[in-house]
């Protein structure tokens, strides 16, 4: 059954291969930060969004690069007011400025899915647009956003993330220690494999499993952030939110509260320290980068649920831990979180225990080709017990153009355990 | 921004007009590195105070324009005691005037010229060493620096980061490079001829 199963996916991406390569298509205009600095995606990206240790970095520190920002900018912003003008203060407006262009990308997806079980074949294009918004208001002030249009073949407009971040405050003093964000945003508990790094289609289980509808990790939360890198090795994050996601009105007065500690080993610092500092920025083999990477992190919340007419409380948290072990063109990643929630269904079933963990192995054929493959394994106490395997293969047609295609098999199945086939084409601009 | 070699040349002929010549005047030369930095040009490397040593200003009054909304030059040093004009070089655009206002923050000098029109100067003599910020009322992005320093043994350097500054007495010293957006740095130096000094700046 396991070979039927593996024939089905190679040939199936055989064809899809043959046919994406014979279409001839000019990479689109460039996003937002490639504008800014007049560089390719590949110089923050492994495989746009999937990024490298320097666009970990940059994306630390506030989208800045971490060297210098200045000497990089070829895009000059609008000035708000000379840099000298902070002498003045508080006398007058502490002096900012904004982007020169309009700071928006856009990301677009066309996908094909074979839904075995359903026996379903179609096309499912466009599946996706959606809204990136993101540059600096000066130093050290930066702001990110993103608004789908469209998703799953449906318009389903929505802003998912709009947040404001003060990076390196004190910087004097403090370096990078401390940064401030708030608005909606990822908790940064899911800062060890973030779901916009990911090298596949699916969702790690342990950023997507759900006890009850009213969380999951790697849902965006509207509230308040603090976190730093007070030393090239060591990270922080503290944050409060409302919970609930994306919900507008948070329907009970407690909020939840989360942390992260993350270390790293080797390799460029995760304040960007080691990072080339050259008169450009490299734009090529940059998906090196040895090193090890260990993440330690909890959320506690409360959610309030209404089912069959019924208000009731559910008091949770999470508890994970990750690990990132990347060498030469390898990289090794494994997380584990396990739940508890003390009243999921408002049933007699109390104090439900879950566990989810993941193992996976990207590879780095050559700089166009990519793989990965992923083993997760889900638990939830009198509900599901779920094994599945992700096997992924990524081409970069153009830095801002990638194909995956992606099996999605779930061996814990009595019946074919070949849940659905994607092939997508995600195109940047 | 812009500060030519016209600047420099500016900048060291009033410093070596101050200090006179001496047959046994040594040069200090070297670089100015800083990775945060597009140009390394504009870089004030000077000598900092020689205890004892009493400089009178020079008669020739540097200009600081104002040109295409930018002050011209964006650093300017100078010895203490220098009167320094501030020209108003903005050629009416369309048939409109442009007007500006100089004014300064610091407290090492602090005075506001008012406003007024293309072709008007105005003068400050600067009598206290220190940095003085220059901001335009009228136009929040303009901004430049006068640098008032002790000794007349001061340049710029060019878009490489590179400086040489000639005519300096045998002795011990400390030098000094100075840019408005990074933290300064010093050292000591000994010159009997040549010396090299490099600097790396860090914001």
């Amino acid at each position: 059954m396991f070979r039927a199963v593996i024939r089905k996916f190679l040939t199936s991406a055989m064809l899809l291969v043959v046919g994406l390569v014979a279409l001839e298509r000019e990479a689109g205009a460039i996003p937002t930060f490639a504008r800014k600095y007049r560089t390719s995606c590949s110089t923050c990206h492994v495989a746009i969004p999937m990024r490298n240790a320097f666009g970990e970095a940059f994306r630390r520190n506030g989208y800045q690069i971490p060297a210098g920002d200045e000497r990089y900018i070829k895009e000059e912003p609008v000035s708000l007011g000379a840099e000298a003008w902070k002498e003045m203060w508080p006398e007058a407006i502490w002096p900012g400025a904004i982007p020169e262009s309009v700071p928006f990308s856009a990301y677009a997806h066309q996908r094909f899915v074979w839904d075995n079980p359903k026996d379903d074949r179609e096309f499912d294009a466009p599946h996706e647009l959606e809204l990136l918004m993101g540059n600096t208001l000066g130093r050290n002030v930066a702001f990110f956003g993103e608004f789908v249009f469209f998703e799953k073949g449906q318009n389903v407009p929505g802003l998912k993330r709009l947040f404001l971040q003060f990076s390196n405050l004190f910087e004097g003093k403090l370096g990078r220690a401390l940064s401030i964000r708030v608005g909606r945003f990822e908790p940064g508990i899911a800062d060890g494999y973030k779901d916009a790094d990911r090298l596949t289609m699916e969702h790690p289980i342990t950023l997507d499993y759900r006890v009850t509808n009213a969380f999951r990790i790697r849902d965006a939360q509207s509230g308040l952030e603090i976190a730093g890198v007070p030393h090239r090795s060591f990270e922080y994050v503290f944050g409060v939110v409302n919970g609930q996601g994306v919900t507008v009105n948070d329907p009970n007065n407690s909020r939840d509260v989360y942390f992260r500690a993350g270390v790293k080993f080797r390799g460029m610092g995760l304040d960007g320290s080691g990072s080339p500092e050259g008169d450009e920025l490299p734009m090529a083999d940059n998906y090196v980068d040895d090193s090890v990477t260990l993440g330690f992190y909890g959320y506690r919340g409360l959610s309030t649920q209404t089912e069959g007419g019924v208000t009731f409380d559910n008091r949770f948290r999470r508890m994970g831990v990750d690990a990132r072990l990347n060498y030469g063109r390898s990289y090794f990643r494994a997380g584990v979180v396990q739940g508890r929630d003390e009243n999921p269904y408002n049933t007699s079933q109390r104090d439900v225990d879950s566990t989810a963990w993941f193992v996976e192995v990207d590879r780095v054929f050559k700089p166009w080709i990519l793989g990965a493959l992923r083993y997760e394994k889900l638990r939830i106490d009198g509900k599901s017990d779920l094994t599945q395997l992700v096997p992924n293969l990524t081409l970069l047609a153009r830095a801002n153009i990638r194909v995956s295609l992606e099996a999605f098999i779930q061996p814990s199945l009595d019946a074919d355990p070949f849940r659905t086939f994607k092939a997508n084409v995600l195109f940047a601009f | 921004m812009g500060y030519g070699k016209a600047a420099r040349a500016l900048a060291f002929a009033v410093a070596a007009a101050a200090a006179g010549t001496s047959a046994s005047a040594g040069t200090i030369h070297g670089a100015v590195r800083a990775s945060s930095l597009r140009s390394l040009e504009g870089v004030v490397v000077y000598i900092d105070r020689i205890p004892g040593a009493v400089f009178s200003p020079p008669a020739a009054r540097p200009i600081v324009d104002q040109k295409n909304l930018m002050f011209v030059p964006h650093v300017l040093p100078v010895l203490v005691g220098t009167t320094v004009d501030f020209h108003n070089g903005e050629e009416p655009s369309g048939g409109r005037a442009i007007n500006h206002n100089i004014f300064s923050p610091s407290s090492t000098a602090r005075f506001d010229l008012g406003t007024y029109g293309y072709g008007l100067s105005r003068s400050v003599t600067f009598d206290k060493p220190g940095v003085v910020t220059l901001l335009c009322n009228v136009h929040p992005e303009m901004c430049a620096y006068i640098l008032v320093l002790e000794t007349p043994y001061f340049t710029l350097t060019d878009r490489e980061g590179s400086y040489r500054l000639e005519g300096v007495p045998p002795g011990r010293y400390v030098l000094k490079a100075w840019h408005p957006l990074l933290r300064p740095d010093s050292r000591e130096v000994v010159v009997s001829g040549e010396a090299g000094v490099t600097f790396d700046l860090k914001r």
